[in-house]
């Protein structure tokens, strides 16, 4: 599952870092854990969880998919409340920032935007906020799925604003995959034009044309 | 309105070019054809009072980070004063409608750079200025921790070029954002609301203890070695330097 994953990613995932924490992890559980292994690793993570305020939602199950490529998304809760947000949680707040992709190590509702950070066992995906391309539903289930490959990818890493960070780097890499490709455009109604991940521009054929901006 | 008809005149543009060039990358999405806005006298008479109410009074954030911001800072004084464009330097993001990223953005500061962009109310515009913020300026090549252009991480209305830029510069650069704020339609404005593109999953990742606990790790004090001890490396570091000595001769 290991293997095929990564050939299936183009882009190359840091391992060095990662089997280093994959190994301490090891060392202090004593018991050797794999991919594929969820159910074990996920009550460990559940137990040791410093802010442990009892939760009265039902957490969201997910389907157990072998495959981690399908998108998994938890369901959506009600009555939630941006909780742990102030400064006496240590500003923890885990996250990853760019423009197209945000990552919080919290349950952020869809609809009314409430920051729950106390599930520290979820992360939220936000992309892209400012409309810089224009979306539609196969585009970003692309997205959620590699995010998904990501995350299980990346099981018994730290949660750590590190690893938010090269999750959210890879996925940078990915949505440029996908401009390059076509399948996603720039959104031209958008009040800034900055075209962030390059203009565009034609590529070489066999026409004699030099290659030429199609925007200047 | 200018902003409608640059429009017309690229895609012509595209089109022309479209019958010699096979592939495009990097495409781009048109606009719809058939917006419905209205040209009476009084929305454009309302638009341009909007315009100008905006535009007369952009206050910016205090914000600078490195060499940029002694730039901006003079701009404050009376040799080159802002305060006659109506710009008034704002501490709180909350008060603010203008961001001058002056200074180098690194990854650290970056999700703090975001931060106060987010909590900016709108309308809300961004002045990349000096090299740095463009892309990377000299920290382009070799550095391993510089975002290379804040562009990365907010969008940027008007790019303002110069190591630093002289405050004459920065006040060229805010004539243009007045420029484009004049320009502004107010429908296009209220169209593009945001939509939410959310998704959470469950992560299987080790949940640590946070280190900021506001106690020092005892482990990482300096503890002085005792002089009874020899450390063991040190030891043998001369040992075998000694023997490879012997060797050689």
């Amino acid at each position: 599952m290991a293997t095929s994953f990564s050939s299936a990613l183009s882009t190359k995932l840091p391992m060095m870092g990662f089997t280093g924490c994959r190994r301490d992890f090891r060392n202090r559980k004593a018991f050797s854990i794999s991919a594929q292994q969820q159910a074990e690793v996920e009550e460990e993570v559940k137990v040791q969880q410093e802010q442990a305020q009892a939760q009265s939602n039902t957490d969201g199950t997910q389907n157990i998919n072998p495959k981690g490529v399908k998108p998994r998304p938890v369901e959506p809760q009600v009555n939630v409340k941006s909780k742990n947000m102030s400064r006496e949680y240590g500003g923890q707040w885990l996250s990853c920032a760019t423009r197209h992709v945000r990552i919080y190590a919290a349950y952020i509702d869809p609809v009314t935007w409430e920051f729950d950070q106390t599930q520290m066992d979820k992360l939220t995906l936000i992309l892209d906020p400012t409309d810089e391309f224009v979306w539609n539903s196969d585009t970003c289930n692309k997205v959620f799925s590699y995010f998904q490959e990501l995350v299980d990818h990346y099981e018994g890493a730290p949660l750590t604003e590190y690893t938010l960070r090269l999750i959210g780097s890879d996925i940078e890499h990915y949505i440029r995959k996908l401009l390059y490709d076509g399948e996603i455009k720039y959104n031209m109604n958008s009040k800034v034009l900055n075209f962030s991940m390059g203009k565009p521009r034609t590529m070489f054929n066999n026409n004699d044309l030099p290659a030429q901006e199609a925007l200047e | 309105m200018a902003k409608r008809s640059t429009r017309v005149v690229l895609i012509l543009e595209y089109l022309d070019n479209k019958k010699n060039i096979e592939t495009v990358m990097n495409s781009i999405e048109f606009p719809l054809f058939d917006r419905t806005t209205q040209n009476s006298v009084i929305s454009t008479t309302l638009n341009d009072l909007s315009n100008w109410s905006r535009l007369s009074s952009l206050w910016p954030l205090l914000y600078g980070t490195s060499c940029c911001f002694i730039e901006f800072a003079s701009l404050i004084g009376s040799r080159f004063d802002f305060d006659r464009y109506g710009l008034v330097p704002r501490s709180s993001p909350r008060q603010a409608d203008l961001i001058l990223t002056a200074g180098t953005v690194t990854m650290k500061m970056a999700p703090s750079l975001v931060r106060l962009y987010e909590q900016m109310p709108e309308p809300k515009y961004v002045i990349a200025m000096g090299a740095c913020t463009i892309t990377g300026g000299m920290f382009s090549t070799d550095s391993y921790s510089t975002v290379r252009g804040v562009d990365k991480l907010i969008p940027v209305d008007v790019y303002l070029p110069g190591c630093p830029p002289k405050p004459e510069a920065i006040i060229d650069a805010i004539t243009k954002l007045r420029k484009k704020i004049s320009r502004e339609i107010y429908e296009d404005r209220i169209r593009s609301q945001q939509e939410n593109r959310c998704f959470t999953t469950t992560h299987k990742f080790h949940v640590g203890r946070s280190t900021h606990t506001g106690n020092y790790d005892q482990g990482l004090l300096y503890q002085p070695p005792s002089t009874s001890e020899i450390p063991s490396e040190t030891f043998f570091k001369y040992k075998s330097s000694v023997s490879s000595h012997e060797m050689v001769n």
